[in-house]
């Protein structure tokens, strides 16, 4: 029935209830079939005798409700059937949700708003998708809200962003981006600046409720909140501040009993906290990997999933643009100036001197038109990266999604660095 | 008056006439004139001088009074000489309570009078002014009217004697007043950017407004308006009175103290109030609030079952019901062992601290703190709890202030109050302030009648969108009694402008303007 190193074709017959993971060894490619049956990825339908190709180091599984015959080929580092799935207790999540949806729907009111919490590699990104999946199967538009500044399923990591989820996700692309709107952050975790991570995540929760109050589609599918896996700490009260920036409704905690007991405690008594098993199926990722996958995110951002996309490469004049960052350097506060505290310069926009440091980092192009604007709450319009500079001409070279000219001249410099390399 | 041509017609502010060789509807020669101009031009009569509380009966007090009711008769016998070309001629329309007139002369119809359907009208009140002031003849079935009937013929039911004093008063003083026309439409920002004169003109026009009924939009719209036979009752009475003796003989109500002086009073005078021709920028004021809040949503969760892993031994779920999943899902296993879950997990290394309840510990660092007991509903109400610090944390730290709280009478404040002294006080207030000004929800039912609206007079003043009037008159008699708050505020409250609201109170003549203003009394909190 399985093989551990499959090469070439591969059957599978899968029984009802049961799921098919694959890992896609690195550097090469995998494709599916479906052959007969009707069979799901992540609450993605499946078509049958339709060709999915998945790249390298991509982990898919493919669970069927009815059983199903699925063809693979090409080289999987693991492929194996499984029956222990928590899918009927992610079903049921959904379920609920949809009641919730429905009630909304008959009283004029609120709809539900979801956080999905958990330590790392738990399958919250997994568990999200399926549930937005479920309700677009179901006729609605709900709300994606993706504050893992780590690994952002929105836009590139480094950021926050939301976006309304109106077809399932593709197979092989994921959710069709349509107008994100997201904020720039700049680190890979919020442990660096929680300050300006709580900002934003208000800022977030107040342009849902906008959003909400505006479109009755939005506000009646409700809200679903993707979260990092920073839970201990200062992490934790980033999630509790989330809970009440984006006034959730229930709160999925995913596999850690710790989490889910302190957050009953916590949480307002209206708010459900629920916990949720984790699938059996889910990879833990080591550091290494963890880089990769944010590497391989940008790159998608620029070339596309598949370099179906071409990005531009010209030069700037270092007069057209301002390049700011978000956060002084941290002193101990015997430094500081009397009556300063820390916790100010955290938030504070610093002019950058445009210098050998800046290549190579990830530019967000503000949408603040001028310093005077909040820069740090205005969203980002997208993201260009510098490539080379040349101090005498006082020029760099950039890469950028979009021709010349850059859309507004203020950039954001985040930590972030991606090297171009092909 | 001189300049011109020796032609004035001469009328009759009191019917027997006493200057023989002046006949009413005559026309003066110089001659005539020229005596006419001389006999006024002594000085105004006295008005009275001071008070005195009882008669004393002495001869000097009658000589005193005697002199001084032959001036007044003299007085109001004069006859008024008036040149014909500014005199404008109007025709009393018994029907309509209004003075038709064709051709305006002067000044007067910037800020007086109403076109309705090509014809010019004026209200009752402004032509009995301006015939007072000699500006108007107003005839009625072709006989023109002495200022004795036109007071009784002018003066009924829409507009009353006092009223019509305070007016005169207002109008002497320079003011332009118009009846009260009822709340402004237009808001301030909209008269800031100039979007009043491209408001439909047929909206705004200037409704004929009669005391007591209803607004009438139209002059013709009378046909089924009981009004109507109400005032031809009136006219029916006064009719007679009139047809009864060609000089009517009814005793003049006491009008004095303006008909004497009034001549000069209505060209030229100017106000010593500032003319305020600058606006302050205002915000825009929203009317309604645009934006729809969707309310929260009371979730039940005892109906709304959700999977649970964290609190039940054996998960069972609910049976997923058709509607609520998507087409390709069908579930048939119903139910989820956790205990074989939970045994089966392996070991991560953030489980590598179990937790354990402090409660269940001896000697626990940790309080065991409970969440703060709420009863918010929802995240507004939780999220305005918290901001005003009524969450109280279930704290076992013993004050010594506890034995306070153990009785019945328990203290005003807690000792987690005092966190400044402005939310102590705020928690010492057992009287609550009202603040009625703001606090009135605008009933109609009883309030005041405003009689008048009250303008600067203005280069730039137009008929036809006069703006927020400047003040607003209701008038008293003394003898009505104090109005009391709740009408006054109301009444004020529903205009929902920035015009004050002045009550006059017409005592004999004698008129005095009152308004009732808000103000804050100071709090002073200088410690803390």
């Amino acid at each position: 029935m399985a093989e551990d190193k499959g090469e070439g074709k591969e059957d599978y017959k899968l029984e009802a209830n049961s799921e098919l993971r694959f890992e896609v060894e690195a550097g090469a490619t995998v494709q599916l079939e479906l052959a007969e049956g009707k069979a799901e990825i992540f609450g993605t339908e499946l078509t049958t005798n339709r060709k999915c190709t998945f790249l390298a180091g991509a982990k898919v599984a493919v669970y069927t409700w009815h059983g199903c015959h699925i063809k693979l080929s090409g080289r999987t580092d693991v492929a194996y059937i499984s029956k222990d799935t928590p899918m009927t207790i992610y079903v049921n999540t959904h379920q609920a949700l949809e009641q919730m949806r429905h009630i909304a729907e008959e009283h004029v009111t609120r709809g539900p708003r979801v956080l999905v919490v958990g330590p790392t590699d738990v399958g919250k990104s997994t568990l999200c998708h399926l549930l937005l999946n479920y309700a677009v199967a179901c006729g609605h538009s709900p709300v994606f809200v993706d504050i893992d500044v780590g690994q952002n399923d929105i836009a590139i990591p480094g950021t926050l962003g939301a976006m309304v989820v109106e077809r399932p996700a593709d197979v092989e692309e994921g959710f069709s981006l349509t107008a994100p709107l997201v904020f720039h952050y700049g680190h890979n975790s919020p442990a660096q600046n929680p300050t300006l991570f709580n900002i934003l995540v208000s800022k977030l929760g107040e342009i849902i409720n906008t959003k909400c109050n505006e479109i009755k589609k939005s506000n009646y599918s409700g809200v679903i909140i993707n979260t990092g896996g920073w839970v201990r700490g200062t992490g934790y009260d980033a999630i509790k501040h989330a809970a009440g920036a984006f006034e959730v409704d229930v709160v999925i905690v995913l596999d850690q009993e710790r989490l889910y007991n302190e957050l009953k405690r916590d949480m307002p008594g209206f708010v459900k906290v629920i916990l949720l098993p984790k699938s059996g199926g889910v990879v833990e990722r080591n550091r290494n990997i963890r880089t990769e996958f944010r590497d391989q995110k940008v790159r998608e951002y620029f070339y596309g999933t598949r370099n179906s996309l071409f990005p531009h490469t010209f030069e700037v004049p270092f007069a057209e643009v301002k390049i700011f960052k978000i956060g002084a350097p941290s002193l101990p506060a015997s430094c500081l100036p009397l009556g300063m505290k820390t916790g100010d310069n955290k938030t504070k926009v610093v002019p950058v001197t445009i210098g050998p440091t800046v290549q190579h980092h990830i530019m967000s192009i503000s949408s603040a038109s001028s310093v005077d604007h909040n820069i740090l709450e205005a969203n980002s319009l997208g993201f260009i990266i510098i490539t080379g500079i040349d101090m005498e001409k006082q020029k760099f070279t950039v890469l950028s999604p979009s021709p010349r000219p850059l859309p507004k001249s203020i950039l954001l410099m985040s930590d972030i660095q991606f090297m171009d390399i092909e | 008056m001189d300049n011109g041509p020796c032609s004035g017609i001469c009328k009759e502010s009191l019917d027997p006439p006493l200057n023989s060789f002046l006949k009413s509807g005559s026309l003066l020669s110089a001659n005539e004139l020229f005596r006419y101009r001389k006999s006024r031009d002594k000085a105004p009569p006295q008005k009275g001088g001071t008070k005195d509380y009882a008669p004393d009966g002495s001869w000097l007090e009658q000589k005193k009074l005697e002199s001084f009711h032959k001036e007044r008769k003299h007085v109001l016998s004069e006859q008024r000489v008036e040149m014909m070309s500014s005199l404008v001629i109007g025709e009393w329309n018994q029907e309509k309570q209004l003075v038709e007139f064709e051709r305006e002369i002067g000044k007067f119809w910037t800020h007086m009078g109403f076109i309705d359907h090509n014809r010019k009208w004026l209200y009752p009140e402004e032509a009995l002014f301006l015939m007072e002031s000699g500006a108007l003849e107003v005839s009625f079935m072709g006989v023109p009217l002495s200022i004795q009937q036109g007071y009784t013929a002018f003066l009924s039911e829409s507009i009353s004697l006092e009223e019509y004093q305070v007016y005169a008063h207002l109008r002497r003083h320079g003011y332009v007043v118009l009846r009260h026309q009822g709340k402004i439409d237009i808001t301030k920002y909209e008269r800031e950017i100039g979007l009043d004169q491209y408001i439909d003109q047929k909206l705004r026009k200037r409704k004929i407004v009669t005391k007591g009924t209803e607004q009438i939009s139209a002059i013709d719209n009378d046909e089924s308006n009981s009004v109507c036979k109400k005032m031809r009752e009136t006219y029916s009475c006064s009719v007679t009175r009139a047809d009864g003796s060609g000089a009517s003989a009814t005793d003049i109500q006491d009008n004095n103290n303006g008909a004497i002086i009034g001549n000069s009073s209505l060209i030229g005078k100017q106000p010593t109030d500032n003319l305020v021709t600058k606006h302050k920028r205002t915000e825009w004021h929203n009317e309604q609030d645009d934006c729809f809040h969707f309310p929260h949503s009371r979730w039940n969760f005892d109906d709304i079952v959700f999977p649970d892993v964290g609190s039940v031994q054996h998960c069972t779920l609910a049976q997923p019901l058709k509607p609520y999943l998507p087409v390709h899902v069908e579930v048939s296993d119903f139910t989820f062992d956790v205990e074989e879950y939970k045994s089966r997990r392996k070991p991560n290394r953030n489980d590598r601290e179990a937790y354990v309840d402090p409660s269940l510990l001896n000697f626990s660092l940790e309080m065991p703190k409970h969440g703060p007991k709420v009863t918010a509903q929802n995240w507004t109400d939780y999220k305005d709890m918290l901001k005003n610090g009524c969450l109280q944390e279930q704290t076992d730290v013993v004050s010594p202030a506890k034995h306070l709280w153990e009785e019945e009478i328990t203290p005003l404040v807690r000792p987690t109050d005092a966190t400044s002294t402005a939310n102590l006080l705020e928690k010492l207030q057992v009287i609550q302030n009202v603040n009625l000004t703001k606090q009135s929800a605008g009933h109609f039912d009883d309030s005041l009648e405003i009689s008048f609206d009250v303008y600067l007079p203005d280069l730039h003043f137009k008929k036809s969108s006069p703006g927020i009037p400047n003040h607003r008159v209701c008038v008293l008699r003394s003898c009505d009694g104090v109005t009391d708050l709740k009408s006054l505020v109301s009444a004020q409250s529903s205009l929902r402008d920035s015009a004050p609201l002045n009550l006059a109170v017409i005592d004999c003549g004698e008129i005095v303007f009152y308004t009732f203003t808000d103000t804050t009394l100071p709090v002073d909190i200088t410690m803390g």
